[in-house]
């Protein structure tokens, strides 16, 4: 018998070396056969070996046989709405598992601040009054969408200052009394013009059935850019978790820390909720789901967070669109109806160990 | 001692707005090399503030608070953070993180932006728990930890930013006396062995004057005397800082001062002795019945 041996593994299980890429390697699996299925499915289905056929003729690696309405609706119509679930599931999810880091919460989503009912005001704005349809080449309601949702948290961010501070309780506090004027203001409007109420109803609820390559032009560049500034804070973010005072004495400059990853948080929320509406749930739920499987290492979870955002949003959308009903369902409610369980599934399994 | 402190606070006063005085006043303080210097002083009279403006977490209102010979405000927030490390008080420990994450976020002032944390940083990290006896913590989960581990583990934090300055905020408030001891023990060797200059708060006049190669003394945001232990600790000062009469004997050991209480209530008549008693202890204890006679008056 030698005492070195068990000392030895002990010191190995002692300090764990990290394997940084597993997660993110997961979640980019889920990924990709989330938009796999989701090219499949839908009111006019294509099987899985038609796509792949369609996708290699499309890099001219194999002679197209398949019909040409089928190419048309993978191309046109469901690829590039796949894309764009896949980036508003992604900024809401990243925005969200920001907000959490941030503000060291985990019910903080990404509408904590205002986007939503910013942008809900804004978008209203433009169905009643009388302004173009198009502003330059974006849409008058995602324009007022996306600068309503900005001119929100901006005010949150103004109105939650003392002094120099910016003390995150106060921002909390300024962001339910905005969105609350907000909201109000939203009400009274759809009220008045009780004419326009179906068409800003469903804005509202949320959804790609609108969806094209333009759109994704327009909100993947925003996206993808703030999505890097908030992966690269996954460090600043896991010392924030000792809180402020702490995270200053080890080197992290909070102020400036913090302002950066909510802006970056309210841009592509903004983008996101320009371009699909006001999805609940995945901002919230999604990484709070990702930390209860993979862990609370922001510089992992961030990324990881984003890729699942991404598929579960996907998979809504299929969802919403292969579901028979007389129409699309909203996938507002997809995402909630197929969320809640799954997330108290996970909550049940992993509920002996402390997540926060 | 040494020529230049590491840290000096040069006539520094702080106001909050809604306070009566000044939290700080015109206080100047110097941390040299290698030296433990103890604070103390009666709640509320502006030690965590002060311990605050010396970590650069607060900037003085009046005043200036240098670094290695160069204002600390003209320092980055990472470059003092590689060169003074805190140990808050009563610090919030996220439950999920291990004892490995408690300790490798001390290296976080020294890692180049978007790397990781490297080998190297491992090691000092593994080091740094090794020096406070707590290796067996790295993979235990924070929230599953008693106070004194805790503490130990932002103590091994502190030491793995590698500082030239540690301040500790109150490190023995919560624990009990062997894991008091501990922690100071441990203040001191670091002091001596890496050149630390050591600012650490304290309420037990006893556990500084054992442990501290000078202590300050504070009242009402001003530092009313710093010096060797010997003549701070001494009955007079103590009266005027805490309004409590109190005798110092030398401790038989160590020559350094001990602080006796006053006698709660009224002592009873000694009694019989077992054995031949010392003649200084019967001096000691009628000087502590006289003592409480008269505060009961």
């Amino acid at each position: 018998m030698t005492a070195a041996a068990p000392a030895a593994a002990a010191a190995a299980g002692a300090f764990p070396r990290r394997r940084t890429a597993s997660p993110i390697l997961v979640a980019a699996v889920c990924l990709f056969l989330a938009a796999l299925l989701a090219l499949a499915v839908g009111k006019a289905p294509i099987p899985p070996a038609q796509v792949a056929e369609l996708f290699l003729a499309r890099f001219g690696l194999a002679a197209p046989d398949a019909p040409a309405n089928a190419e048309a609706i993978l191309f046109q119509i469901r690829l590039p709405r796949i894309v764009l679930a896949g980036i508003v599931g992604g900024a809401l999810a990243v925005a969200g598992a920001a907000y959490q880091g941030v503000f060291r919460n985990p019910l903080a989503d990404p509408y904590l601040l205002g986007v939503a009912s910013g942008a809900g005001l804004g978008a209203v704005l433009a169905f009643i009054l009388p302004v173009p349809r198009h502003l330059l080449a974006v849409g008058a309601v995602q324009a007022f969408a996306f600068l309503g949702g900005i001119a929100a948290v901006a005010a949150v961010y103004l109105l939650g200052r003392v002094g120099g501070s910016v003390p995150t309780t106060a921002l909390i506090l300024a962001g339910v009394a905005v969105s609350a004027a907000a909201t109000a203001a939203t009400a009274y409007l759809m009220y008045v013009r009780g004419d326009q109420l179906l068409v800003i109803y469903s804005w509202i609820l949320g959804g790609f059935n609108v969806a094209g390559w333009q759109e994704v032009r327009l909100v993947a560049p925003v996206v993808l850019l703030c999505a890097v500034v908030m992966a690269a804070g996954g460090r600043v973010m896991n010392t924030l978790q000792f809180g402020e005072e702490q995270a200053e004495s080890l080197g992290v400059p909070v102020a400036r820390a913090m302002l950066i990853l909510i802006v970056a948080a309210t841009l592509a929320t903004a983008a996101a909720v320009s371009a699909a509406g006001l999805i609940g749930f995945v901002g919230l739920v999604v990484p709070h789901a990702t930390r209860l499987v993979f862990g609370h290492d922001y510089r992992q979870l961030v990324p990881t967070a984003a890729l699942l955002g991404a598929a579960f949003l996907i998979l809504a959308d299929a969802g919403a669109r292969a579901l028979p009903g007389p129409s699309e369902i909203p996938v507002g409610v997809v995402t909630a109806a197929i969320g809640a369980p799954f997330f108290l599934l996970i909550l049940r399994r992993q509920k002996r160990i402390a997540f926060w | 001692m040494s020529a230049q402190p590491v840290l000096a606070l040069d006539a520094v006063s702080v106001a909050f707005p809604e306070a009566p005085r000044p939290a700080l006043a015109a206080v100047s303080l110097a941390l040299g090399a290698g030296r433990l210097v103890g604070l103390l002083g009666p709640n509320g009279c502006g030690k965590s503030t002060l311990l605050r403006v010396a970590a650069g977490l607060l900037s003085p209102h009046v005043g200036t608070v240098s670094l290695a010979g160069k204002p600390l405000a003209s320092h980055r927030r990472d470059e003092i953070a590689r060169r003074v490390a805190v140990v808050p008080q009563g610090a919030v420990v996220p439950e999920a993180f291990t004892g490995w994450d408690v300790v490798l976020a001390g290296r976080t002032p020294h890692l180049r932006p978007l790397r990781g944390p490297s080998p190297a940083d491992e090691a000092i990290a593994r080091d740094a728990l090794a020096a406070v006896d707590a290796s067996h913590l790295a993979g235990r989960r924070a929230g599953a930890m008693s106070g004194g581990e805790r503490q130990r583990l932002l103590l091994a934090r502190a030491i793995a930013q590698e500082p030239a300055v540690l301040l500790l905020d109150e490190p023995t408030t919560h624990l009990d006396l062997p894991h008091q001891l501990a922690v100071l023990d441990l203040a001191l060797r670091f002091s001596r062995e890496a050149d630390l200059a050591v600012l650490a708060v304290f309420h037990d006049l006893n556990l500084a004057a054992a442990y501290c190669d000078e202590i300050a003394l504070m009242a009402d945001g001003r530092i009313l005397v710093h010096g060797p232990p010997a003549a701070v600790v001494a009955p007079s000062w103590i009266a005027e800082v805490y309004g409590i009469d109190v005798a110092v004997v030398p401790h038989p050991a160590t020559g350094r001062p001990v602080v006796l209480l006053p006698a709660a209530a009224p002592a009873r008549d000694p009694a019989p002795a077992t054995g031949p008693r010392d003649p200084a202890l019967n001096v000691l204890l009628t000087e502590r019945q006289e003592m409480a006679e008269a505060m009961t008056r």
